[in-house]
């Protein structure tokens, strides 16, 4: 169930947040398992094929975990990390994961791109990508190390299922770590606290604003652009490019924020996922801010367990550029997210081998320079091939027209007669990105004037969640 | 648990989401610019021009005794002139591009709605018996299931729409508070388009620059007994049976005058003997029902033969529509029992001994 949806937003979300309270007055453990069903229940929602698979994923990855837990006390955990068949289960385990996943997301990609190398024909399959695949194997993975380092000591199946099954982080994360969030749900029936809450309602508002009144205007002139790669103006690939970046923070971020206000409603933290990252002076930075929670797993599960920087100069940098690679591979299966991932971990180590020379450079410039590095692998990612990006750089840099027509300005609102609303949309969307704290960092004061504002922005986005259908009056 | 600011802060934002929903809702259903609800109220302009949105809310809450619907075939008919020589009072409700079941399902709306409902006017493209008995058209977008079905939940899609309080909410209170009379699309414009068009978009220049010739087929393709059952299904389900389900109402079908180009690249592609067939097959299952008055304008040659009256294959001029309903009117064109024989082997001697390439030398 998207959160984006008038589901979740008039039934789902109110019920499951006003149940779980009652039930936390009543019994702790039934708003747990509240929680539990609530979650079962959103993501049933998206049909009963990814639900068989995503509780079959759970079932073999529990098995793996009691393989690697030892018999299940804190000692026997300490003791079983290490232990030379603790770390067969823990291999065969994340093994068992990864197949997993490569099944589902990389095996046809893989028989095409064998087909392509070696001039076979071999038959691709169809196969749909579980929904929340990518992040709930991640999260498993994650699991199942962290019970290998004993990090999970005492926590039961239940508790796995329901951090596996959280609804506010299950299809698109924040990846929260089991040690931080199961001892929250353990704590159940914790007191309502009403400044918390306010403060997860309002960071909700601004996710949905973001996605509904951002995110999804930008999407239609990026879709656009990319439509009309060969024939748009150099003004408009450029725009469409700054676009896509735009789109897809807002998308994104405003996800994580849903994310992350849902759960402060349930009185559970998750973890902040991004951090004004177009506000960054270099990729390193870049990567501090953008999608967190993904690099923190990246830096505990690959980047530290190759050796981190830990090896010299030379394998630290070799380790980075692998967990960029890896990052890149996990975003989806084609080249140009290969590409993406190698073009980002040569940014990021150029960086490293410059040093303090590149902290020299003027901050503005610095952070010229990291937008449009950002800007145009973000192009990349979104193009069907490399040579679609390829082409589209060549043409901004090369076709010279630098006039916006009216096609593209429509695509930000259908009845604007000149450009200037698409001012408006990027210019607020720069001022959103680069002149305000982040949501997650802000503190507003609980004065009339910001619940009214809150109130506004809901409806706003409620009303923008539907729109008429298109219908071609004359295209027969 | 609770402080003072943040219940005060909690309860603010509780009401102003309440009442700002509820300031939504009572906009968009009091003035109901789909007439999902109700009637156009008096004072408000109501613009008609979207045939998927609105077509359903006109033939359940309008007022009228006679429909007249189809595709872009239908599009260019005058409602008024309808109205004169039929004697009722009609709206026009046409689904440009849609199959026989989605134009059947309104048909089904206005019986369903509108006991006074006794006449039906539709035309039946020729280029769809071999349809799918459930096909719809796909390319237009989110089918906008919510104004169709019964669920009033869903109507939040309806409700909670930006292009209909952008769009159709905000100019019509403007209007309305600008003290200016109401109105509402005439239904002889109502999807009209000959607006978009002049005179040389019309004739055999203009439709002859789809077609690369007409050549003779290098084979022909008969109508099978799976053809037979395909067309049988559509047009049982689609077109007759809702002159089953209400006999004391007369359904005036038409078979719309395609262009000869439209036939000449069926005779390219081998398949002028099967259309032919089915056209025959479908002419038997209409004539078996008392209540259908079946009138086929192919053998209009004045018409059809001349491409001066066409913009593409299919689509010809306002001034045939209004030929069409005179003809109706009058009987003439009109298939029985006694006669589809004759006019059979008309059609039949008219399509395939046609000089196709003449119609290019008459361009040169």
């Amino acid at each position: 169930m998207q959160f984006n949806s008038f589901l979740f937003l008039l039934c789902f979300l109110p019920v499951c947040v006003v149940g779980y309270h009652v039930l936390c007055r009543i019994r702790s453990n039934l708003s747990r398992w509240w929680l539990l069903a609530a979650s079962v229940v959103c993501y049933a929602y998206a049909g009963w094929r990814n639900l068989v698979i995503l509780c079959s994923s759970i079932l073999v990855g529990y098995l793996f975990v009691r393989g690697v837990a030892g018999s299940g006390t804190d000692a026997s955990q300490e003791e079983a990390a290490g232990a030379p068949r603790q770390r067969i289960v823990l291999v065969a385990g994340i093994c068992a994961h990864v197949l997993f996943l490569f099944y589902f997301k990389y095996l046809n990609f893989t028989i095409q791109s064998v087909n392509g190398l070696f001039h076979t024909s071999f038959s691709t399959y169809r196969i749909l990508l579980p929904l929340g695949a990518s992040f709930y194997t991640f999260q498993q993975i994650a699991y199942l190390v962290d019970t290998y380092r004993g990090e999970t000591a005492g926590f039961s199946f239940f508790d796995y299922l329901l951090y596996m099954f959280y609804f506010p982080k299950l299809t698109m994360g924040p990846l929260a770590s089991a040690g931080n969030l199961i001892p929250q749900f353990r704590k159940g029936g914790h007191a309502f606290d009403s400044e918390r809450f306010i403060q997860g309602l309002r960071m909700f508002n601004l996710g949905l604003a973001k996605k509904v009144l951002f995110a999804d205007v930008f999407a239609q002139a990026v879709s656009w652009g990319y439509a009309h790669a060969t024939t748009a103006t150099a003004l408009e690939l450029f725009l469409t490019s700054v676009g896509y970046t735009m789109q897809i923070y807002f998308d994104f971020s405003g996800y994580s924020d849903m994310a992350r206000g849902a759960s402060s409603m349930l009185m559970i933290d998750l973890p902040m996922n991004f951090d004004s990252p177009y506000k960054a002076t270099s990729i390193r930075d870049f990567w501090k801010r953008w999608h967190m929670t993904l690099t923190a797993f990246f830096t505990k599960y690959v980047y530290i367990p190759l050796g981190g920087n830990r090896k010299g100069k030379m394998r630290t940098l070799c380790n980075m550029f692998l967990v960029f690679l890896v990052s890149g591979v996990w975003h989806g299966a084609s080249y140009t997210f290969i590409l993406w991932g190698i073009l980002h971990a040569l940014c990021y180590l150029a960086e490293e081998i410059l040093g303090e020379r590149y902290e020299r450079i003027p901050r503005p410039v610095r952070w010229f320079i990291t937008f449009h590095i950002v800007n145009v692998l973000w192009l990349l990612f979104n193009s069907g091939s490399v040579a679609q990006w390829w082409q589209i750089l060549q043409r901004i840099v090369t076709e010279g027209n630098w006039i916006v027509t009216e096609a593209f300005y429509r695509c930000f609102h259908k009845w604007s007669q000149n450009a200037f609303v698409v001012v408006v949309y990027y210019g607020i969307a720069f001022l959103l990105c680069l002149c305000f704290q982040n949501a997650g960092r802000r503190q507003y004061p609980n004065r009339l004037i910001t619940a009214i504002g809150s109130a506004l922005l809901l409806v706003c986005s409620l009303a923008s969640l539907s729109g008429e259908a298109i219908f071609v009056y004359f295209g027969f | 648990m609770f402080t003072s600011d943040s219940k005060r802060w909690l309860r603010t934002y509780l009401i102003t989401t309440v009442l700002l929903m509820a300031a939504v809702i009572a906009l968009v259903v009091y003035y109901d610019p789909f007439f999902h609800y109700h009637a156009p109220r008096e004072g408000f302009p109501y613009w008609l021009q979207n045939q998927q949105s609105q077509n359903d809310g006109i033939l359940k809450h309008f007022t009228y005794d006679a429909i007249l619907t189809g595709t872009s075939m239908t599009e260019n008919f005058k409602a008024s002139e309808l109205d004169e020589l039929f004697q009722v009072h009609s709206v026009k409700v046409p689904y440009v591009g849609e199959s026989y079941a989605y134009i059947n399902r309104q048909v089904e709306t206005a019986l369903e709605s509108q006991p006074d409902c006794r006449k039906v006017f539709r035309c039946l493209d020729q280029d769809r018996f071999f349809q799918e008995v459930n096909a719809r058209r796909d390319d237009q977008g989110v089918y906008p299931e919510y104004l169709y079905n019964r669920n009033p939940l869903d109507d939040v899609y309806y409700i909670f729409n930006k292009d209909i309080l952008v769009d159709y909410c905000y100019p019509a209170y403007k209007h309305y508070l600008s003290g200016e009379p109401g109105s509402i699309t005439d239904f002889d414009d109502y999807s009209n388009w000959m607006y978009l068009y002049k005179g040389e978009d019309f004739g055999a220049v203009s439709v002859l620059s789809h077609h690369e010739g007409f050549p003779a087929p290098e084979s022909v393709r008969a109508f099978t007994d799976e053809d037979r059952e395909i067309v049988r299904a559509n047009i049982t389900q689609n077109v007759t049976a809702i002159a089953d389900a209400y006999p004391d109402v007369t359904f005036y079908y038409f078979f719309p005058p395609y262009s000869i180009a439209w036939w000449g690249n069926l005779y390219t592609k081998g398949e002028l003997t099967r259309q032919l067939d089915a056209e025959e097959y479908v002419i038997e299952l209409l004539l078996a029902h008392d209540n259908i008055k079946l009138y086929s304008f192919n053998t209009l040659e004045e018409v059809v033969l001349n491409l001066v009256h066409y913009k593409d294959d299919t689509h010809y001029g306002e001034w045939i529509n209004a030929q069409m309903l005179n003809y109706m009117s009058q009987d003439a064109f009109l298939l029985t029992r006694e006669n589809y024989h004759e006019y059979l082997e008309k059609e039949r001697t008219q399509f395939s001994t046609f000089d196709y390439d003449a119609l290019y030398r008459s361009v040169l």
